[in-house]
């Protein structure tokens, strides 16, 4: 469970990129973060993972007060997650499984452990054959999927996308957030920001909405479609 | 197993960082090397003069001659009083007699020349033998304030030399190798201030995937390393030869030098700049990281 209770995030002197969000995500849940540039959906994202602090507010992940975190248990807390980077940063001189094994080895996982655990993770994306490439030679579909199975392949608690399908043919965003869907069926609970209308429309799934740092819209399955356009115009 | 190829995983990958600022990595490990083979030479240096000492020592009788009226019972508990001191290996109490003997043993070919002699002229005496020329030195002053001691002799001006020159190897060695040791460090240190800054994208991604500081902190340290090896393996061939070279230079030249070749002073050499550079690039490394890489 993810509780975000009355937080704001400002930063300096005066951006106000969250303000008063009030949220809560049960474990398993699917939920869509929608809101346009400057909305502050990777601000919201940054704070469950403790990468920033809310200015005021509590953001609590199983009963867990984050700003009560002393630094050495904040590396605990980030292996509970699996992150898809908005702009995914995958090491560009490690090969795809390199890449993949890495999230393994930062859990301790070494050896032919952490190889066979990449293997699956890739096949999981259906990335097999592209395991020995940099990812300076595949496709952008291609390289999100190694973002992907890199943010799984230790089975975290939490997955978080940040916009995974932007600028991509509606073809691959499809089959992209068709994997995240299958992510999500594994028991982790998934939060994708995004601002694909037809990516929203098409999942038929929770909708948290952001403007302005505020949410604007929180509605379960299905009875988005109508609002989307008021909310992200 | 796993850990163990995973840590050769990282080595090779800060080799690979070092190759990547390859300049950078040439201009350490040639300070690094220079640093090292600076301080070998020294120690080598040291050691060599350290030998000679020694084996000029070996040869060092202090000689005390005893006056013609010192009652023997005086003369035995002098003996047993620089006995008492563990330092001292041997004191031979040699009579007038004994003394005449020797000599005559001494010109056995020319007896002739002692005819004239209707007096023992020779001075009784006592012969101290010890490895430590710096304690007989010591000693030397005391011993001729003594009633029955008439005079002190000791060959001191190779030793005492030789023991000076020691002293000025072990201050210069000191001081230059540490001079350069923190030259050394530094220039490691901005080796690897240079890769923090080349990867600090990388390390927060990292941070970000839950890596711990000692995760993130081991390559930078295994690269640190890495400079130190190298620095030190160039710096043994450079004076393991020299160490050869001047050994044999030294036998050749000096007949009191009967010391062979030790091929363990060269392990032991090895094993010396080995750790050291060892020492010194982890220890450069941890500073620049701890310096460079906050948490
Ligand atoms: N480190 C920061 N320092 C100052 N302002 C920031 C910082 N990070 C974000 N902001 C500001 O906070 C607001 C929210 O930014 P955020 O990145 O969360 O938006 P977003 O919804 O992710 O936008 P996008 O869709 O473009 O990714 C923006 O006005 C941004 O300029
Ligand atoms: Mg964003």
């Amino acid at each position: 469970m993810i509780v975000l209770r009355n937080v704001s995030k400002v930063f300096d002197p005066h951006i106000t990129a969250l303000d008063d969000v009030t949220l809560s995500i049960p474990q398993g849940d699917f939920i869509f973060l929608v809101g346009h540039n400057g909305a502050g959906k990777t601000t919201l994202l940054s704070l469950l993972v403790r990468a920033d602090q809310a200015t005021s507010g509590v953001v609590l992940i199983g009963g867990q007060d984050l700003a009560l975190l002393k630094g050495s248990e904040i590396p605990l807390l980030r292996r509970r997650f699996g992150i898809v980077f908005q702009d995914l940063k995958l090491f560009p001189s490690k090969t795809v499984a390199e890449n993949v094994e890495l999230a393994m080895q930062v859990q301790g996982c070494t050896g032919k452990r952490a190889r066979s655990r990449a293997a699956e993770a890739l096949a999981l994306v259906g990335l097999e054959h592209r395991a020995t490439f940099l990812p300076g030679n595949i496709s952008g579909g291609e390289r999100r999927k190694a973002a992907i199975a890199r943010a799984i392949v230790h089975q975290p608690e939490i997955f978080i996308a940040d916009e995974p399908t932007a600028s991509l043919s509606p073809e691959v965003s499809w089959e992209i957030t068709s994997l995240l869907m299958q992510i999500n069926q594994l028991g982790i609970t998934t939060i994708v920001s995004t601002h694909d209308r037809d990516v929203v429309d098409g999942f038929s799934r929770r909708v948290v909405a952001l403007d302005g740092g505020r949410i604007v819209r929180d509605v379960q399955v299905g009875k988005f479609q109508e609002n989307f356009s008021n909310a992200t115009a | 197993m796993a850990a163990l190829s995973y840590t050769a995983t990282l080595f090779t990958s800060a080799v690979v960082n070092a190759w990547r600022h390859r300049t950078m990595s040439v201009i350490t490990v040639l300070i690094v090397s220079l640093m090292m083979t600076t301080l070998g030479m020294f120690l080598v240096i040291e050691n060599e003069l350290s030998l000679m000492v020694a084996s000029v020592g070996k040869r060092v009788n202090l000689i005390i001659y005893l006056e013609d009226d010192a009652p023997p019972t005086d003369v035995l508990a002098l003996r047993e009083e620089l006995l008492a001191d563990s330092r001292v290996n041997t004191v031979e109490y040699i009579t007038k007699e004994e003394a005449l003997e020797r000599l005559r043993t001494y010109l056995e070919d020319d007896p002739d020349l002692l005819q004239p002699l209707l007096d023992n002229p020779l001075q009784a005496s006592l012969e101290v033998r010890s490895d430590d020329p710096d304690y007989l030195l010591t000693q030397v002053d005391y011993l001729a304030a003594k009633r029955i001691v008439e005079d002190v002799d000791l060959p001191q001006d190779l030793v005492e030399n030789l023991l000076q020159v020691i002293q000025i190897v072990r201050f210069l060695g000191f001081a230059l190798g540490g001079g350069l040791g923190l030259v050394a460090l530094f220039v490691i240190g901005s080796a690897i201030r240079l890769t923090v800054y080349a990867r600090r994208g990388e390390i927060e991604v990292l941070r970000l995937m839950g890596a711990s500081d000692h995760f993130i902190r081991l390559p930078f340290l295994l690269e640190g390393i890495f400079f130190g090896l190298v620095g030190a393996l160039v710096s043994f061939v450079l004076v393991g030869a020299s160490y050869i070279w001047v050994h044999e230079l030294l036998q050749q030249t000096l007949s009191f030098f009967p010391v062979s070749l030790d091929a363990t002073y060269i392990l032991r050499l090895f094993l010396t700049l080995t750790l050291f550079g060892i020492a010194i690039g982890s220890l450069g490394s941890y500073l620049s990281v701890r310096r460079f890489l906050t948490i």
